[in-house]
């Protein structure tokens, strides 16, 4: 095929209203939703009443007052990230959260920059270009859309070159839940995380990897 | 469009919803509380000063929001399974398996030895707790491959005494519409 995975993350972002004070790794230590010793021994970039942002070896967490979320960049955690995200919101139940955004990102490195112009070409056929452009060339493209088989949640699908594999595609897709319209405290958001979690993950594994697949 | 880098996030924005994460540095815009100190009341003062044209008011400021850090390893995962503990037995657990990678696959039983639980997870080792197994590859950034397998029992907050009594409650009145129906 001539495409590697080289690098998977997977992320769920929230839209609502925050306390970033509250999310230190101490405090989601005690609440028991992490281990002791990743709570004592994460990397805190900034506490501060406008943005929490702390690191552990497996998970970041990044907080400002409209905007959390939390990455991991290891396959082996995202249960877990499921998990701190929804235990988080068990104990804060009635923090109003508008949306969330499941994710994940794959950065495939590619064979060759044949390999790498052909699936450019596929996504994105040059003939309409190049009566207006000299050497067109897709940068970043996104789709808009649904699942086939669940109408719950909004998909965008980004396929663009990897900054970091050279020759390489990054593929980004996001899977975004709006709040039932009349709730906008978190209870929600467990159920939703527990009821789409592993579909979102399991369909951007399936569909990224289609993708990259087309040459 | 809801997503992506170089989004200038403003309060109040319905474009306020960037749902993917940011993998660079970059700068958002946001109000500060109605309190804030002199010397930052200054500061917005003069970013408003000098740049007018970006139309920044005197409630607003810049904050550079630190990059999402690079993982130093890439893990690539060979299995994985999601376990139920089902009896303890001496330095042994038997866990009932449900393989994710092929979830076609019956459910397994298996003995595991506690030696394989992390220390700071054997709180949560009892009857009916939940676990992560994974086995797969980490390559480090010197290039060495080791084969892994980690184990880690889920986390999630335990129900206060509210939340069990009402729990009971519904179970009751549960079984009373089932038992009068």
């Amino acid at each position: 095929m001539g495409v590697t995975l080289e690098h998977d993350g997977a992320s769920v972002v929230l839209l609502g209203s925050f306390n970033p004070a509250i999310f230190q790794p101490a405090w989601i230590g005690a609440q028991g939703l992490i281990r002791p010793e990743e709570a004592k021994n994460a990397e805190i970039r900034t506490i501060q009443p406008e943005i929490a942002d702390f690191a552990t070896e497996w998970f970041q967490l990044q907080v400002l007052q409209n905007r959390l979320q939390i990455v991991s960049a290891d396959p082996r955690h995202y249960s877990a990230l499921r998990d701190l995200c929804s235990g988080l919101f068990a104990i804060l139940p009635h923090t109003p959260i508008s949306k969330i955004g499941l994710n994940r990102n794959f950065h495939y490195s590619m064979q060759s920059q044949d390999t790498w112009h052909a699936l450019g070409h596929r996504l994105a056929p040059k003939q309409h270009w190049n009566n207006h452009l000299r050497d067109p060339g897709l940068r970043s493209m996104v789709m808009e859309g649904r699942r086939k088989d669940i109408d719950a949640g909004l998909v965008k699908i980004k396929v663009e070159p990897s900054t970091t594999m050279k020759p390489g595609i990054l593929v980004e897709i996001n899977v975004e839940f709006s709040s039932p319209a009349e709730i906008h405290e978190a209870q929600w958001v467990r159920a939703c995380l527990d009821e789409n979690w592993n579909p979102v993950m399991d369909f951007a594994e399936t569909t990224a990897l289609d993708i990259v697949r087309l040459v | 469009m809801t997503s992506f880098q170089d989004f200038i996030v403003k309060p109040g924005s319905p474009n306020a919803g960037a749902l993917l994460p940011r993998t660079q540095l970059e700068f958002m815009r946001r109000r500060l509380p109605e309190a804030f100190s002199p010397l930052t009341q200054s500061r917005a003062r003069s970013l408003e000063d000098s740049s007018k044209s970006d139309q920044i008011s005197k409630n607003d400021v810049l904050i550079r929001l630190p990059s999402i850090s690079k993982s130093k390893s890439r893990v690539t995962l060979l299995q994985r399974w999601v376990g139920r503990v089902e009896r303890l037995d001496g330095n042994h657990m038997i866990a009932v398996l449900d393989d994710e990678t092929n979830p076609k696959n019956p459910l397994e039983e298996v003995e595991l030895d506690l030696s394989e639980v992390s220390a700071s997870d054997l709180p949560l080792l009892t009857v009916g707790a939940t676990f992560y197994w994974s086995i797969g590859y980490r390559d480090s950034l010197g290039g060495q491959r080791e084969r892994t397998s980690m184990l880690r029992f889920a986390r999630v907050p335990r129900p206060n005494e509210k939340q069990i009594k009402r729990a009971f409650e519904e179970a009751d009145e549960l079984a009373t519409f089932l038992e009068s129906a």
